[in-house]
């Protein structure tokens, strides 16, 4: 196990410098171009700035030097987790996202637990009731689930239920109502469901048809195996069977699906948190993709690629962890 | 006994169905997969013949005794008019086919602006009285195509990287493996939404990022077909007669590697398509005036406490679509499982 951790651990080494690079390329894809402009899509500044401001401003960003002193200067700061300020209002990028991070990571734990709270039981009820009325009905419906687009849902919720001419059982926009601050903590509590309600939907619903597939998959993997045939034989209650025996593990497999629900969810965020107005890291993405606001740009995809990388290495290795005959030693990574 | 056991008692033994007509069999008898499969070929012959099924001037005309193909080229005395005051125009044994939808896609039609769903626009206009339904008609080529091209260079690129890494192993497998997990690892959408606000806006550059951010997948599976192949037998004896690393990889490991890949490959499509409309949706699409469902639902944006017309059927479209590709791919995978076998 040591071994293969360190392994593991040296191989992240080359990752992290491509995803450095990657970042780093994307982000200088439109060369010559002062953001600000950039995002003037009015030209209302076109004729205000001058060619020496602009000068000193690409001087000051180090945008006059060449590339690999660029790339070398900004993955020095990174080590030390300096991502430069924003270009829009010159804070720190770091601490952009970090005031950011906690509203998004609420949003994805809530859906992430969600989604695993349902999908799991509907793919082990699904195998259990393999072909019957029940699984084909629960597959049909996740199916439909999984091919509705969530941007349009989230439209659609918001012109149906968030006001307007239609229902106004929702908030329009944001994580709580004006007077917040006031309220005890159940009712600020219960704000917050409120208005989180839609948004946690929208992240949940697609994911569900995934997951419940590969529930169900393992649980008919697992019930067809011979120690199942054994438990039955000796007269066990198939409540019993099913829950203690093949339960357990068919959701095994299941854990190595929480590393790559981040970056799905982070996607996700960009979107959702955009139509409803969430003042997540994904509505920050968003915005400084539509500014041009570089160091924001590079600071949420490398944070973003980083913490997936480890979200993977994680869950390999709870893998290991919750299920003894997985042994990393023979030298296959 | 029937005839027909006669006949097959009779008759020399059958030879064997090739793995594709196997295939095939399985994937006919599911009905909703093969009603998704007329869908989705029913939406290429409406991509393809777009500009015969909705548009503002004929399919085909004589006029003054003329014979002219408005819908493909517009030339000579007809070129650059009004066909609607050539229609008016026209003489004794003149006569003109026009398509379904009498509406272009950019056509705008002055008094009817945001009108509802009516005989005269069937699903209604947008903010610049363009007809949506010829719009939508003309969209499905943007969705479509994205979906087909995109996908199709992932495939390649895919398939290129999976084969060299599960074929040579060693250092080959462990550049290639780092390589996916950098894709891999970063927020695609987020990714393919940089790349697309930074580069310049048409249709091409999104089927390109779409495709370079998505192979990783296809490579994954064909690496791992890959390392399960190279052990059989057949490998060793084609190593042993000498052929070629190249000629082993392509030739005899990947026709006996693709079906798990054409599965992902069909959902795959669905995925681009949803990208292609989400990217239009946030406004970094395809650009105006050319039509795409996404576009349209953006459109709508500003006109949501009523303009209910302009949300729901580009929707429905979208959701159409990549209900069809979803529904094929899960048939797809089915056939191909041989568990599942009948």
């Amino acid at each position: 196990m040591r071994t293969y951790i360190i392994k593991r651990l040296l191989l992240m080494i080359p990752t992290l410098l491509g995803i450095t690079i990657v970042t780093f390329a994307i982000s200088h894809l439109a060369p010559g171009e002062v953001p600000i402009m950039a995002g003037d899509k009015t030209g209302r500044l076109r004729g205000r700035i001058t060619k020496e401001q602009i000068e000193r401003w690409r001087r000051l960003n180090d945008l006059d030097k060449p590339i690999h002193v660029q790339y070398w200067k900004w993955v020095k700061r990174l080590v030390r987790l300096d991502f430069g300020t924003s270009f829009k209002d010159g804070r720190p990028v770091i601490k952009k996202i970090a005031e950011r991070l906690p509203i998004t990571m609420t949003l994805s734990f809530t859906a992430m637990f969600l989604v695993y709270l349902i999908a799991v039981p509907l793919g082990v009820h699904s195998a259990t009731h393999q072909y019957q009325l029940s699984d084909r009905i629960s597959t049909f419906i996740i199916f439909v689930l999984y091919s509705l687009p969530s941007f349009w849902v989230a439209h659609m919720l918001l012109t149906y239920a968030c006001g307007g001419e239609y229902l106004n059982l929702f908030p329009l926009a944001g994580v709580s109502s004006p007077d917040a601050s006031e309220m005890g903590p159940l009712r600020w509590f219960l704000d917050r469901v409120w208005h989180l309600a839609l948004p946690v939907l929208c992240y949940t619903y697609r994911s569900l048809a995934g997951l419940s597939r590969y529930a169900r998959a393992g649980m008919l993997e697992v019930l067809r195996q011979d120690y199942i045939r054994t438990a039955r034989a000796k007269g066990l209650a198939e409540r019993v069977v099913i829950m203690k025996h093949a339960f357990r593990n068919s959701i095994i497999p299941i854990v190595t699906l929480l590393g790559g629900l981040l970056p799905a969810l982070l996607s996700a965020s960009v979107i959702v948190e955009q139509i409803f107005s969430i003042p997540g890291i994904g509505r920050l993405g968003f915005e400084a993709v539509l500014n041009r606001d570089y160091p924001v740009i590079m600071g949420f995809a490398t944070i973003g690629a980083t913490l997936t990388l480890f979200g993977i290495l994680i869950s390999d290795l709870l893998y290991a962890v919750v299920d003894p005959r997985i042994s990393y030693e023979s030298g296959k990574a | 006994m029937s005839r027909e056991k006669l006949e097959s008692a009779g008759a020399p033994p059958r030879r064997g169905r090739s793995y594709w007509a196997i295939v095939w069999r399985q994937f006919r008898r599911q009905t909703m997969a093969m009603g998704a499969l007329v869908c989705i070929i029913g939406l290429f012959l409406v991509a393809i013949f777009a500009g015969c099924i909705a548009n503002d001037r004929p399919i085909i005309m004589r006029y003054k005794g003329t014979l002219y193909v408005p819908a493909v080229r517009t030339t000579g005395s007809i070129a650059a008019s009004d066909f609607k005051k050539i229609e008016a125009d026209m003489d004794d044994g003149d006569w003109a086919v026009w398509p379904l939808v009498r509406y272009g896609p950019a056509e705008n039609v002055l008094e009817d602006f945001l009108t509802p769903p009516s005989a005269r626009h069937l699903l209604g206009t947008d903010h610049l009285g363009r007809d949506v339904l010829s719009r939508m008609v003309h969209g499905s080529r943007v969705s479509l195509s994205v979906g087909f091209v995109a996908v199709s260079i992932y495939l390649v690129i895919g398939v290129i990287f999976g084969s060299l890494a599960g074929y040579f192993r060693g250092w080959v497998d462990i550049v290639v493996s780092r390589f996916i997990e950098i894709i891999i690892c970063f927020p695609s959408f987020f990714l393919i939404l940089t790349l697309i606000a930074f580069l310049p806006q048409n249709i091409y550059i999104i089927m390109a990022v779409i495709g370079f951010t998505g192979w990783p997948g296809v490579a994954r599976l064909i690496r791992g077909e890959f390392f399960k192949q190279r052990e059989m037998e057949y490998v060793m004896a084609a190593r042993g007669l000498g052929l070629g690393a190249g000629r082993i990889m392509f030739r005899h490991v990947l026709p006996n590697s693709v079906a798990p890949v054409l599965v992902s490959a069909t959902f795959g499509v669905a995925g681009a398509i949803l990208t292609e409309s989400a990217l239009s949706y946030l406004g970094f699409g395809v650009p105006e005036p050319t039509a795409s469902w996404g576009r349209l639902l953006a459109s709508s944006k500003e006109f949501v406490d009523f303009a209910w017309w302009l949300v729901l059927f580009p929707g429905l479209a979208i959701f159409a679509t990549i209900t069809s590709y979803n529904l094929v791919g899960e048939a797809l995978r089915d056939a191909i499982d041989p568990r599942l076998r009948q």
